[in-house]
């Protein structure tokens, strides 16, 4: 028979996870260690996706936020070309737009939930682990695809020129911005991760012997 | 005699699918019983989103839902001696107003209770029972968090109230839904092998 009462324990299990990563995170040059990570990668992954913006993406010291700085990368190679005709000498100048995202509710947060989850799973702890770690790769596959988006959304609402959508077109596009946007989203993709990851055969049998 | 027959009909079924060429019915009863949870389990949640972002819940659904809970959220709060009333999905007191909006109302872990139990192979009385008692209790813990959340921006701070909103809205709720839908799947797993231990012994 199995025991409900395992269950309690793993419950446990996850908020004593749960809250150690959150106070974790909230520490001030851990939040900014994690800023300055993800800064990296969804600044370098955005970009490939996004190349007609020169893009740039740092993490804000003070509260862990990350800040995009983009450009119209196409204006700016056109405006070159032009002075490149007329032969003169110069700089270029374009416009510098910046999208300011909080990572903390849809990624710190979110990846703390997803941790949590994966180590209160009662499977062995080698397993928990290495489930997690396949987790959270897939979680940032969401997240890159998400921040992409997001940003794309974001330029496409600043009449640049730039991936601008006809009217007919924009309230879907604007209802998959508020899509994407939604806490519940995030952690329901978690918890289809989770599930993915963890109802094999093998590992439901070795639940359901840790939980008797 | 009867595990012989019973075989053989399972071999003329299959050989009457492969006949008939493919056949989505006989490919998901192939499918094991993970991917089959799965499949379902994704499809009733994209089913779910489909629907609550559709103009028709939007507009004429969803506002309902956020009135009935302010409505009720405002009536507890009142209980506790305070004035509030609600207008829509707003309840407003004394310096303090709050909105019930999409995302706060538990529909989206409810939901989620809801895929689980209904993908879970199991019979309709189990799955019932699971949806009688989950979606109950997930309902009474959001009604009754209004009121929490109402006191925690009233008399505390918005810090509080930050974290009770986003942190206790979808963690606390999401944490509770996983634990209702594993002690359902525990039960029901009890009572199937129970049942079997039974058959055993009057055999």
């Amino acid at each position: 028979m199995l025991n409900p009462k395992i269950l309690l324990k793993q419950f446990g299990t996850f908020w004593a996870v749960f809250i150690a990563l959150q106070l974790l995170f909230s520490v001030t040059g851990v939040k900014y260690g994690l800023a300055g990570m993800n800064a990296g990668l969804f600044g370098n992954v955005v970009q490939r996706f996004l190349p007609e913006i020169n893009l740039k993406a740092l993490a804000q010291q003070k509260d862990g936020q990350i800040l995009f700085k983009f450009y119209n990368q196409k204006k700016a190679d056109q405006l070159v070309k032009e002075m490149k005709k007329t032969g003169k000498a110069g700089n270029v100048s374009v416009q510098n737009y910046d999208y300011l995202v909080d990572p903390s509710d849809h990624v710190n947060m979110a990846l703390a939930f997803l941790i949590a989850v994966f180590l209160a799973t009662p499977l062995a702890w080698k397993k928990r682990f290495l489930l997690a770690g396949i987790g959270i790769l897939l979680f940032y596959f969401y997240s890159f695809f998400r921040m992409t988006f997001r940003i794309k959304y974001e330029v496409s609402q600043l009449n640049i020129g730039l991936y601008e959508s006809d009217p007919n077109s924009f309230l879907s596009l604007h209802k998959v911005n508020n899509f994407l946007g939604s806490l519940g989203l995030t952690f329901m993709i978690i918890v289809l991760i989770w599930a993915l990851l963890v109802f094999s055969k093998k590992n439901m049998e070795q639940m359901k012997l840790n939980l008797s | 005699m009867a595990k012989r027959k019973k075989k053989k009909k399972a071999q003329a079924k299959k050989a009457k699918a492969e006949k008939q060429g493919f056949s989505l019915k006989h490919w998901w009863d192939n499918q094991s019983i993970a991917l089959r949870f799965l499949g379902l389990f994704a499809l009733l949640l994209g089913a779910f989103y489909a629907f609550y972002y559709s103009n028709f819940n939007i507009s004429k659904i969803h506002p309902l839902i956020l009135n009935a809970q302010a409505k009720l959220g405002s009536f507890l709060v009142n209980l506790m001696g305070q004035s509030t009333s609600a207008d829509a999905q707003y309840i407003g007191g004394d310096g303090f107003n709050m909105s019930v909006s999409g995302g706060c109302d538990g529909l989206e872990v409810t939901a989620l209770l809801v895929a689980g139990i209904l993908a879970f192979p199991s019979t309709w009385k189990e799955k019932w029972k699971g949806l009688l008692y989950g979606v109950g209790t997930l309902t009474i813990l959001n009604i009754l968090r209004l009121p929490m959340l109402y006191f925690a921006g009233a008399k505390g701070s918005t810090a509080l109230f930050d974290f009770l909103h986003v942190q206790g809205g979808f963690v606390i709720f999401i944490s509770i839904t996983m634990l209702l839908w594993g002690y359902w799947v525990i039960q029901v797993l009890n009572q199937r092998k129970l049942a079997n231990e039974k058959l055993r012994i009057g055999n």
